[in-house]
């Protein structure tokens, strides 16, 4: 006897339809099943988000033709509807990431999206759908190699997720076909979470903003693919999944990796991580004339208020601080690459030279000048393409715990900050309207107490930090810092987790 | 400096498995060197080696389960090759002479139930295979020096060769062209 199914919510809007209509979806149907040509489970789940998205625009009054038409199976491609044969080597930057993540450490940052209104589940979901194929490298897997780890690709359905854990949570790439990335949404915010295996935080902006657009494209706006926005309807560029620090490496100059250890903050190092997250909300003009009035960036400006933070987070009196920059190599390089094409360069300073933001900022500007001009950046390029060459024989059996050991000693010892800047993110000025601020969050480290991240997006310059101690020490005293330049800040954030 | 709250309140965040293993990883640790002290004390066969690679199959197969590909057949064939040489440590420690005859059933058991999970849900699990290919070969080249070399010619070693060079016939003839570039993926040094 065959198995009645249960009437759905689809079933009785089906029902409810004229003729016509009903025909009209019917057809719908049979051609979205042509495009998927994947396991039942996955087929079954993509099909049950178009009936959602269906159902949604129908309690919305948006007309059944219209529904249909945005979410129009062609609209997938062909992903779907080709097994999933694609693999990518890791580029060399991202080599690490596997090698020394472990049950407690894995390298995840965040970006994020204020909208004007709260975010549709149905339509988020759809947009990543419909995204996800102009991303091919993103719909990976990760695989151990012999030598290396690489990225497989995986032909499943991306599901997107209501916001349930830390920021930056540890994302699990173990099982089959597990994805390497998450999309998040809570009340008017929309998040993507990368393991840095994926892209550095250029690319991961890209994808944010394309599936932004998208979403808003469902939601009935006309976005216009462009300013970083990619037209998802085309086929991916070949230039955009490259290694381009291979591409680029010339000449034998180096420069090592290995750096003296760096004063540390202090206060108890928390089990969650991160233990909070806080967002400095600011006028970015009045924050770039602060900076332009002492003759600074706003990047040196801030750097050199986060080394007088450190200073305030500490008990210790001698030392010295490092704070990490990473630094965007398509600013040096022709790159389309969407992938990880970011190195860093560090800043130093002496806890005894450290007095007041104008006292240190000539210093901190001339470090920051120095350290990213393009022979260093050059340099380190060559050294980390070489070292990849130099063990890519050694099995990964001898190297993931070596790696492990020597990041755990080295990489996190290295610095008491990080200083990512994103810069100003330009939008389509139909998306802008939609669009109150962004956000981007860096995952926590072993030992770091703070890593400080910032993106500026319509006029609104977004300074996050993530911590991993509950002393309030650092972020006290930058909060200070930013009043003291005259400018109006709103603060947001995260509670404590864990306590 | 206050401020506004805008992330929800989270699941209680899971770390329990972190000290759970924590605690475990001391207590073996502890055991292991205790196991070594009174061996040594005590003299005779050497037992605290086999008392440690069972701590290290728990431990490995339990506890700190694999950050990349976990899954059933990966961790099978671990299971099956940490169960293999367990017996072979108990034969040449304690009490030999049956491990020729005892290992071989045990590694046919363990490939007819990982190929049973492989071939019932092969658009999957092709992207699984390549443990379950390595362990074959294993087989197959163990059991030809085991038969060739050491003239072991038990039934257990031949029926392990057979079904071992079947099972990868097999896996070649479903895959096909996929199976090389699995290994071309797997192999790589870019």
């Amino acid at each position: 006897m065959a198995k009645k199914l249960r009437p759905t919510a689809f079933t009785f809007y089906t029902d409810s339809l004229p003729q016509e209509d009903r025909e009209k979806l019917t057809s719908f149907i049979r051609v979205l099943d042509r495009h998927l040509r994947i396991a039942r489970e996955a087929k079954v789940g993509i099909t049950r988000d178009f009936e959602n998205a269906i159902l949604w625009y129908s309690k919305n009054g948006v007309p059944l033709d219209a529904a249909l038409e945005r979410l129009a199976p062609a609209k997938l491609g062909g992903f779907y509807s080709r097994p999933a044969d694609d693999w990518y080597p890791l580029d060399a930057a991202a080599k690490v990431y596997p090698l020394s993540m472990s049950h407690k450490q894995m390298a995840v940052f965040r970006l994020s999206a204020y909208l004007d209104s709260d975010i549709v589940p149905e339509l988020l979901q759809m947009a990543l759908t419909f995204t996800i194929k102009r991303f091919p490298f993103f719909a990976t897997t990760i695989k151990n190699g012999v030598f290396w780890h690489y990225i497989d690709a995986a032909k499943r359905r991306f599901p997107v997720e209501p916001e349930s854990t830390v920021p930056c949570a540890d994302i699990n790439v173990s099982m089959t076909g597990s994805k390497s990335f998450r999309v998040l949404y809570f009340k008017n915010r929309v998040s993507c979470e990368f393991f840095h295996i994926l892209t550095d935080g250029t690319g991961g902006m890209v994808f944010l903003k394309s599936l932004t657009a998208e979403y808003l494209r469902l939601l009935g706006s006309d976005v216009p693919a462009e300013n970083g926005v990619l037209d998802i309807d085309e086929l991916p560029d070949a230039a955009e999944s490259t290694d381009d620090f291979s591409k680029y490496v010339s000449g034998k100059k180096t420069s090592g990796f290995v750096d003296k250890p760096a004063l540390q903050m202090g206060g108890k190092l928390s089990a969650v991580k991160p233990c909070q997250v806080i967002h400095f909300d600011m006028d970015a003009a009045a924050l770039h004339d602060a900076a332009r009035s002492r003759g600074a960036s706003v990047t040196a400006l801030v750097a050199a208020m986060m080394f007088i933070a450190c200073k305030a987070a500490t008990d210790k009196q001698h030392g010295t601080f490092h704070i990490q920059l990473p630094v965007n190599m398509r600013r040096y390089y022709e790159s389309r690459t969407l992938r990880n094409f970011s190195l860093y360069a560090n800043i130093r300073m002496s806890i005894e030279d450290i007095t007041t933001v104008d006292g240190i900022l000539p210093e901190v500007s001339r470090q920051i000048k120095e350290g990213i001009g393009d022979e260093k950046m050059q340099e380190m390029m060559n050294a980390a393409v070489k070292l990849v060459r130099s063990v890519r024989l050694v099995p990964l059996f001898i190297k993931c715990p070596v790696a492990r050991l020597i990041y755990g000693f080295l990489g996190d010892r290295a610095f008491t900050t990080t200083l990512s800047n994103l810069g100003v993110v330009e939008v389509p000025g139909e998306m802008g309207e939609h669009i109150r601020k962004m956000d981007f969050v860096l995952g926590t480290v072993a030992l770091a107490r703070a890593a400080c991240s910032m993106v500026t997006v319509n006029g609104v310059a977004t300074l996050s930090v993530a911590k991993l101690t509950t002393d309030p020490s650092f972020e006290e005293r930058l909060y200070a810092l930013l009043k003291e330049t005259g400018l109006n800040i709103r603060v947001s954030g995260s509670e404590l987790y864990g306590f | 400096m206050d401020f506004e709250i805008i992330y929800p309140k989270i699941k209680r965040h899971s770390i329990a498995m972190l000290y759970v293993r924590y605690i475990f990883g001391l207590i073996f640790l502890a055991a292991s060197v205790i196991c070594v002290v009174v061996n040594i004390i005590l003299g005779g066969v050497a037992w605290s080696v086999i008392a440690m690679w069972g701590m290290l199959m728990v431990w490995t197969l339990v506890l700190k389960a694999p950050l990349v590909e976990r899954n059933l057949i990966s961790q099978g064939v671990k299971l099956a090759v940490m169960t293999g040489i367990l017996l072979v440590l108990i034969d040449r420690l304690i009490y030999p002479g049956w491990a020729s005859f005892v290992v071989p059933i045990v590694s046919y058991a363990a490939l007819i139930v990982l190929a049973i999970l492989f071939f019932v849900n092969v658009s999957k699990q092709r992207h699984n295979v390549m443990p379950l290919v390595i362990l074959t070969v294993l087989v197959i080249v163990g059991s030809a020096i085991a038969l060739f070399v050491f003239s072991e010619r038990s039934w257990p070693m031949i029926v392990l060769a057979v079904t071992s060079a079947v099972l990868l016939i097999a896996t070649i003839f479903t895959l096909k062209s996929r199976l090389f570039s699995e290994i071309v993926k797997r192999f790589h040094i870019k």
